[in-house]
């Protein structure tokens, strides 16, 4: 039974137009002929390099996501399943994987070895590379202090037992681990290949990589597209229907747009309320992923008005989300009364769920009273003008033009906005010279953590410089707590905690709309996916 | 002359030494660091990253190592394209820039001209009312807004139509493959050039027409075109190429809109783009490839100058 | 086409008008005068540049709206609806008089520009044109290096420095805008400066300066004007292009270059948000460019009719 259905599957997956029809199943061969094997896709931007070891972009793990395949990779729900790894044991105290590697070539036939994955682990931790994403691996034994040149190479918790057995060894019990190590920052390199590339040309053209994912890259042409094949070694190539996927590389939105609309594409991100309307009023079905990311106010807690927590409560609740959504923003995104994306696991379900709203939208009495608590507190009869930093790209401009009317409405605050570009922006964020800025923050991993070790003293990213000893310590006890219950409950008491304080001020949780060509279906969108076509297929 | 081309050529490495001094000091100023992404990257990261890349020295040793390894042809790698050397990045892009490039130019001199001749010569009628608007069109026009609206009506509505109607799509959205790629953009970055050319030329043409040679050939009974492609366009045409060479540089490098509209993997985002994500070596490449390219460009017209008008002396000192 | 000499008006120049002294001068600037005053064209165009003028000062002096004012229930209104004669935009603010707005600070950056182009461009082309030879060998190469520099590091340096706004981007346009005059003038200067009148006055014992603004510039004064009117639309796309790449003016505040680009990401579904200002951006553009064409006409004391 099973062997029937893989041989059908196989017969229709790589040869399409001109397989031999089988007598068998008239209907579905009359249809295979008609069948489109390939898709056509935009990226965003032209990958920096799709080098594993730097990549920190959407896009080049969107290409990646298709090519290359580590010890797990996500299913169409998000849980981590087997990948190179066929399976993997957990030791009873949750500290140490033992992975077992499935039979799997590289796409010049060597075979994907244990050995490839200790070798790109320690390599993207080594002080000198300079690795963006290093971090992702610190829950590896040894792996931060090794990574921040303090430890040494052998203390990393990575053994390679045998060609087909890989041991980790975690410095905390860590639930999520099979998730990171589907990550771009996890997957194998293959030593021989990468020692053949120049210093840091790995990934800097499609043939100084190897492939063991599902599809390999046939050419790259630089800011013009990515074409991608079907790996027939694939160990599942027979469940893999697309021969072909092309990512256009397109920035500007209205062409992507355009070119989906005189179906050059065959699905499109919907940039803005604009283009969902146009795609409804075409007829397209929009559909809906969320974005996995929380859009919020940063508030620079050393500033001699905004450390006022009565102050930063007034803004947040000066702003009415609902209507923001609705009327300027016009897409799906939701109004976030709590810092932690929904998209987020907590317990049982959503973290969010379980914290509930934490914070009041469009309250604008209870607002102003805060507001004169938070003046008398500083001995102020008015606020002087306030500034909003942004940077320039999207629709940022057209929001921040609503919360500065939010609030001289319902504060009567004037609020001079400040457009930079992004670096420019990042640069006075990090060098603490700014008053309000909007940040936004995407998970890395599906935990609470990945949101809420953001905001501890002295953290990296922790632009407010909010500082507080209770929530640091709900974060440090959390991090080693081993009942998931009491782990959950330390980060619920976390999260509440800094919804009283404030140091960030939560707007709404992006949504992003797209539109699929109706042939098309099986299209995996979601947070931690931003797209894979792994189980896409035309009908 | 050949020794005024020797002395221009020296002054020329001159002027580039002078200029990526200067762009080497302003990018220094440049808020921002190139590696920065959404997620802030720990001390011994950032410090691995400016080791690795050298810009943990002082300037000056970063300024000599540039220049050191500029004169022997290196120009770097690029800070977000890791891995990819400066020079390679451009000469792949540059075929696109300078395809795209003299296709527009070329519509715009041809279309330009013509259109300025017409006015001139047809001056205070309705050719010359009609000419002059669709070249004031050409310059009131955006080109954001000229080259969404004719990708939104041509290669989307049009084309859709065309294709149910008669199966056959006229233009495609964007991209840079076929013939058909090719129509759209070179049109709308040539337009505002067009315009330019076109008032330059039937300005300098009317200015031509009132001087005493033209009168004395008028009334020796000359041909009338005879006399304006002999007499009157050589000397009106000056203007023209002075133009002309600015011209050339901003079409190929400012083709930043058109290329992102048209979707074109040409060398007009990296202008924009270098500075935005502070690629300092990028910066500094491009501002070398400019400036080279604006300097030939400057010494060919102003070669060109002696060649149409013999009584320009350019290399002879004169007070 | 058959070119006949009747097809061709007579543009000499008049003898009177080559000479520098003083009372050639005023009678040809009278001379001017008297020819503007009955053209049509520069009539209608000036009326509609005061028309402009007159909007962009005061209409948003007088609106019921001010520029920022939100509705966000009333958002993309479409025309006379609303009690907005042009409708509203995504936040609900009053189109009218946003795009009478944004044509006060298109204008005011266009102003400058031409301001800038006139002084530094003419002076310094006039210089190094007229006294050519080592002179005008540093000066172009002193040009050639300020085009090169890196457009966009000036423009964030500047915003850096100042705060990003109307300011800003005259600067920014300043700072390289000024050029193409320079290059243009000293090329008529070279072709002018060997004309056997430019020599005559020599002999005559006037200095250089005198030669060049009361004699070179003014006869070079059609190509400049025509450059002018070229200067207009190039200072407003340098605001627009600002603009397109998210640089443009200070929020809430427009410019005829950021409402266009605001209304293009949205014209298929509110085509007004685009077509609006377009049109006001290119009637203004238009009508600077008739004028100027019409002015070359006129003021050039090489085509009298």
């Amino acid at each position: 039974m099973v062997l029937t259905g893989s041989l059908v599957l196989a017969g229709c997956g790589p040869k399409t137009d001109n397989s031999p029809v089988s007598a068998a199943d008239p209907q579905s061969s009359g249809n295979a002929a008609a069948v489109k094997t390939s898709a056509t896709i935009n990226i965003e931007s032209e990958p920096p390099q799709l080098s594993s070891l730097r990549t920190t972009d959407v896009v080049s793990m969107n290409v990646l996501r298709h090519v290359q395949e580590g010890l797990t990779r996500l299913d169409q729900s998000n849980q981590p399943i087997p990948g190179a790894a066929e399976s993997w044991e957990v030791s009873g105290d949750g500290l140490m994987y033992t992975f077992h590697l499935r039979d799997m070539k590289w796409s010049d036939g060597s075979s994907v070895a244990a050995s490839d994955f200790a070798f790109a682990w320690k390599l993207i931790l080594s002080p000198g590379y300079g690795a963006p994403y290093a971090y992702l691996l610190y829950p590896i034994a040894g792996a931060q202090d090794y990574n921040a040149g303090t430890g040494s190479e052998d203390a990393i918790g990575i053994k390679v037992v045998d060609e087909k057995t890989l041991q980790v060894t975690l410095s905390q019990p860590t639930a999520y681990f099979p998730f990171l190590t589907a990550a771009a920052s996890y997957l194998p390199i293959n030593e021989a290949n990468y020692s053949k590339q120049t210093a840091d040309g790995y990934g800097a053209e499609a043939a100084t990589l190897l492939y063991n994912g599902p599809w390999k890259i046939d050419s790259w042409e630089h800011n013009s597209q990515i074409t991608l094949v079907k790996n027939e070694d694939y160990y599942d190539a027979a469940s893999v229907k697309l021969d072909t996927i092309n990512m256009k590389i397109v920035s500007e939105a209205g062409t992507a747009y355009n070119m989906f609309a005189s179906g050059e594409l065959d699905t499109v991100t919907l940039h803005d309320g604009d283009q969902i309307q146009q795609a409804k009023n075409a007829g397209y079905e929009v559909l809906t992923k969320s974005d996995g990311a929380t859009s919020y106010f940063v508030y620079n807690t050393q500033d001699a008005i905004l450390k006022n927590n009565n102050v930063r409560t007034a803004l947040t609740y000066a702003i009415d989300r609902t209507s923001l959504i609705n009327n300027v923003l016009k897409d799906s995104s939701v109004p976030a009364l709590s810092f932690t994306n929904p998209d987020v696991s907590g317990e049982n379900g959503s973290f969010k769920e379980e914290v509930g709203d934490l914070l009041k939208d469009n309250d604008g009495a209870e607002a102003k009273n805060y507001l004169d608590a938070g003046l008398t507190e500083l001995g102020l009869t008015a606020l002087p003008a306030l500034t909003l930093l942004i940077d320039d790209r999207g629709a940022k401009k057209t929001e921040a033009a609503a919360y500065q009317e939010f609030w001289k409405k319902n504060l009567g605050i004037e609020v001079d906005i400040e457009v930079m570009p992004y670096k420019a922006m990042r640069a006075k964020v990090d060098s603490k010279d700014f008053q309000i800025a909007i940040g936004g923050w995407g998970p890395d991993y599906n935990d609470p953590m990945t949101f809420l070790d953001m905001l501890v003293t002295g953290g990296g990213n922790n632009s407010s410089s909010y500082s507080n000893t209770e929530y640091d310590q709900y974060i440090t006890q959390a991090t080693v707590e081993k009942d998931p219950a009491k782990r959950f409950g330390l980060l619920r008491q976390a999260e509440t905690k800094l919804m009283q304080d404030l140091p960030i001020g939560p707007i709404y949780f992006m949504n992003q709309s797209y539109a699929v060509q109706p042939g098309l279906k099986g299209v995996v969108r979601s947070a931690f996916q931003d797209i894979n076509l792994y189980w896409a297929y035309f009908e | 002359m050949l020794r005024y081309i020797v002395q221009r050529l020296g002054f020329a490495v001159l002027t580039l030494w002078v200029l990526i001094t200067l762009t080497f000091v302003l990018m220094q100023l440049l808020p921002g660091d190139p590696f920065v992404g959404d997620r802030a990257l720990t001390d011994s990261v950032k410090n691995a990253l400016y080791a690795k890349y050298g810009l943990d020295q002082p300037v000056y040793i970063q300024y000599l190592k540039y220049l050191g390894n500029a004169v022997q042809g290196d120009f770097g790698d690029s800070l977000i394209y890791t891995g990819r050397p400066v020079s390679t990045i451009l000469e792949e892009a540059f075929p696109f820039s300078i395809d795209l490039g003299i296709r527009a130019l070329v519509f715009a001199v041809f279309a330009g001209m013509l259109l300025g001749i017409t006015a001139a010569l047809k001056k205070g009628t309705g050719w010359d009312t009609v000419s002059m608007i669709i070249a004031a069109i050409g310059i009131s026009v955006p080109s954001f807004i000229l080259g969404s609206l004719l990708q939104y009506f041509l290669a989307l509505k049009l084309s859709g139509f065309t294709n149910t109607q008669f199966g056959f799509r006229l233009l495609p959205i964007s991209g840079w493959a076929s013939e058909q790629h090719k129509i759209l953009p070179p049109f709308v970055l040539g337009l505002s050039s067009l315009a330019i050319i076109a008032r330059m030329m039937r300005s300098s043409l009317l200015e031509v027409a009132g001087q005493e040679y033209v009168k004395t050939a008028k009334a020796r009974g000359l041909s009338m075109p005879l006399l304006v492609t002999r007499h009157m366009l050589r000397n009106a045409i000056l203007p023209v190429l002075t133009i002309l060479g600015p011209l050339t540089a901003s079409v190929l490098t400012g083709a930043f809109v058109v290329e992102n509209i048209f979707n074109i993997p040409g060398m007009g985002k990296y202008f924009v783009s270098s500075v935005q994500t502070n690629d300092y070596p990028m910066i500094a490449g491009t501002t070398l490839f400019l400036g080279a390219f604006l300097i030939g460009a400057n010494l060919l017209v102003d070669l060109s100058y002696t060649l149409v008008d013999p009584n320009i002396k350019l290399y002879k000192a004169k007070v | 086409m058959q070119y006949k000499a009747e097809m061709f008006e007579w543009t000499g120049p008049a003898k009177e008008e080559q000479t520098l002294s003083g009372s050639g001068a005023a009678g040809y600037w009278k001379d001017v005068r008297q020819r503007l005053r009955g053209n049509k064209v520069v009539t209608s165009c000036l009326v509609i540049l005061l028309l402009l003028v007159a909007g962009a000062i005061f209409v948003p002096l007088f609106s019921r709206y001010s520029i920022s004012d939100q509705d966000l229930s009333s958002t993309n209104l479409g025309w006379m609806t609303g009690g907005h004669l042009f409708g509203t935009d995504k936040l609900g603010r009053d189109l009218f008089v946003r795009v009478w707005y944004g044509t006060r600070i298109s204008l005011i950056i266009a102003f400058s520009a031409v301001l800038i182009d006139l002084v530094v461009g003419m002076v310094y082309g006039g210089i190094a044109g007229y006294f050519g030879g080592k002179t005008d060998e540093i000066m172009m190469r002193v040009l050639e290096v300020v085009v090169a520099i890196p457009y966009m590091i000036i423009v964030i340096l500047l915003m850096i420095v100042l705060k990003p706004g109307v300011t800003t981007i005259i600067l920014a346009y300043g700072a390289i805008g000024w050029t193409g005059m320079a290059r243009l003038v000293r090329g008529q200067m070279m072709q002018l400066k060997e004309k056997e009148y430019v020599l005559a006055s020599r002999l005559l014992g006037a200095g250089s300066w005198r030669i060049i603004f009361r004699g070179l510039i003014p006869n070079s004064l059609g190509v400049i004007i025509v450059n002018l009117t070229l200067t207009i639309p190039s200072a407003i796309f340098t605001e627009a292009f600002l603009s397109y790449i998210g640089l443009g003016v200070q929020i809430p505040l427009a410019s005829l270059g950021t409402l266009a680009s605001e209304g293009i990401t949205s014209f298929q579904t509110y085509p007004g948000l685009l077509i609006i200002p377009a049109v006001f951006l290119c009637v203004t553009m238009l009508t600077f460019n008739l004028l100027g064409d019409t002015l070359r006409d006129v003021i050039d004391p090489k085509s009298k009719e």
